[in-house]
């Protein structure tokens, strides 16, 4: 087995997850990565796509909106927004938040709007 | 001297209005648990918040001199101050307290030549605050439909003072709302959070240097997306505590109105038994002294 690292996952409304993990993947905003343990420490933020936790005998995913994570001295925090547990995850939970957000789109300011679309289109990858 | 039926009537309702204060306190009681557990719940999201934020700005200075939620800009010449009340009364010195701190902020901001924009959320801190600063009062933000806050809630309302920011409406911003410390104690706090004050840790490092992070993307574009955030996160917060301190207060204050009124019951039956017994006593010389007359 591989060594593992404590991980961290918080919500505004609640602490999602707390304990050990050997690896997790992550959307990071330029690609997805995996984190092992000793990775170099990394702040990064994500974009909207599913987090793969996977401990010691259980794999869990979360589908996130927005978010942070930081990195350090093998601790792993994830800052989340919007965040859902596995059993939601389908086309039509995509398609909820595809459309949402496609409002979202029309409001917003011209510095937004290039934001949200790029979430739309991460999303849209996320289909199948 | 009061009849004895005028005293009857006002035991009587002195015991109803102490049936409405017991059931306030039972109601608070309740919604205190629930407000007092998401209030709790969300602290391990702002500390990580915080912990971010100290973590990416201890080794990063803005480039720019462009508006932003971290440094501010320069100037200071004009205060936002956003207040948290409650939107009900009868929980105490809830909404005063705070009001307060509030206006000796304004008086003090005001001596120093500052313009002072306020916001208030909830409706108390405005009837408090209307008859000397009513037109300092930009917004008054109605929480009344809102049953238990959401983070999108909290959100909208973030979104909206973001705005004002980059319109270059104010300068600083701070926020003031009652801290649940436990139901006899609710701090009122005062925090500023544009520009934020970071609370530096450097000297208290144990050899872990922060700049050792990579960034992925860059530190300004992390900020970018992660300012407003907490800035969101932040006024989430103060809404949260001040919920659970408003139930918190509500409570003790009904539980001592409560008590209150079984004093007063106490003292009006004791008078009403002895006024009924004068009476009686006053009619018995009367039929003595009339049958001795005879």
């Amino acid at each position: 087995m591989s060594e593992q690292f404590s991980f961290k996952l918080v919500t505004p409304e609640k602490t999602c997850m707390e304990g050990d993990a050997s690896m997790v993947v992550l959307p990071g905003i330029e690609g997805d990565m995996g984190i092992l343990a000793d990775h170099s420490n990394i702040i990064t933020s994500m974009r909207p796509g599913l987090i793969k936790v996977i401990g010691t005998n259980e794999e869990k995913l979360f589908f996130v909106e927005e978010g942070f994570i930081k990195f350090s001295n093998n601790e792993l925090l994830v800052v989340a927004v919007g965040l859902d547990e596995n059993e939601k995850i389908n086309n039509d939970f995509i398609n909820a938040k595809i459309s949402s957000l496609e409002t979202n789109l029309e409001a917003a300011s011209e510095n937004l709007k290039s934001k949200i679309q790029n979430k739309i289109d991460s999303l849209k990858l996320l289909l199948n | 001297m009061p009849s004895l039926d005028d005293l009857k009537k006002r035991i009587g309702s002195v015991k109803s209005t102490q049936k409405i204060t017991k059931a306030m306190k039972m109601v608070a009681a309740a919604k205190l648990r629930r407000a007092q557990e998401s209030a709790e719940a969300s602290r391990p999201y702002s500390e990580s918040m915080e912990d971010l934020i100290t973590s990416i700005s201890s080794g990063y200075a803005p480039s720019s001199k462009e508006r932003n939620l971290l440094t501010g800009d320069e100037k200071d010449s004009t205060y936002l101050l956003m207040l948290f009340t409650s939107e009900r009364g009868l929980c105490g010195g809830f909404n005063s307290i705070v009001t307060k701190s509030v206006r000796e902020k304004i008086a003090s901001l005001e001596d120093a030549g500052k313009v002072v924009k306020i916001i208030c959320v909830g409706k108390k801190g405005f009837d408090i605050l209307k008859r000397q600063h009513s037109e300092k009062v930009i917004e008054t933000i109605d929480m009344r439909a809102i049953k238990s806050v959401t983070f999108q809630d909290a959100k909208n309302i973030s979104d909206k003072i973001i705005k004002m920011f980059f319109d270059s409406e104010f300068d600083k911003c701070l926020i003031f709302y009652n801290k649940f410390k436990s139901v006899i104690s609710q701090i009122p706090t005062e925090q500023q959070i544009v520009p934020i004050e970071i609370i530096n840790e450097a000297n208290d490092f144990d050899g872990q240097d922060n700049s050792f992070f990579e960034f992925e993307p860059s530190e300004s574009e992390i900020l970018d997306e992660l300012l407003p955030l907490n800035f969101a996160i932040q006024i989430f917060k103060a809404l949260l505590e001040s919920a659970a301190s408003e139930q918190g207060a509500r409570m003790s204050a009904m539980d001592n109105a409560s008590r209150n009124a079984s004093d007063m019951i106490n003292n009006l039956t004791l008078f009403y038994n002895r006024s009924r017994q004068a009476v009686i006593t006053k009619e018995l010389i009367e039929i003595i002294s009339g049958a001795e007359a005879v």
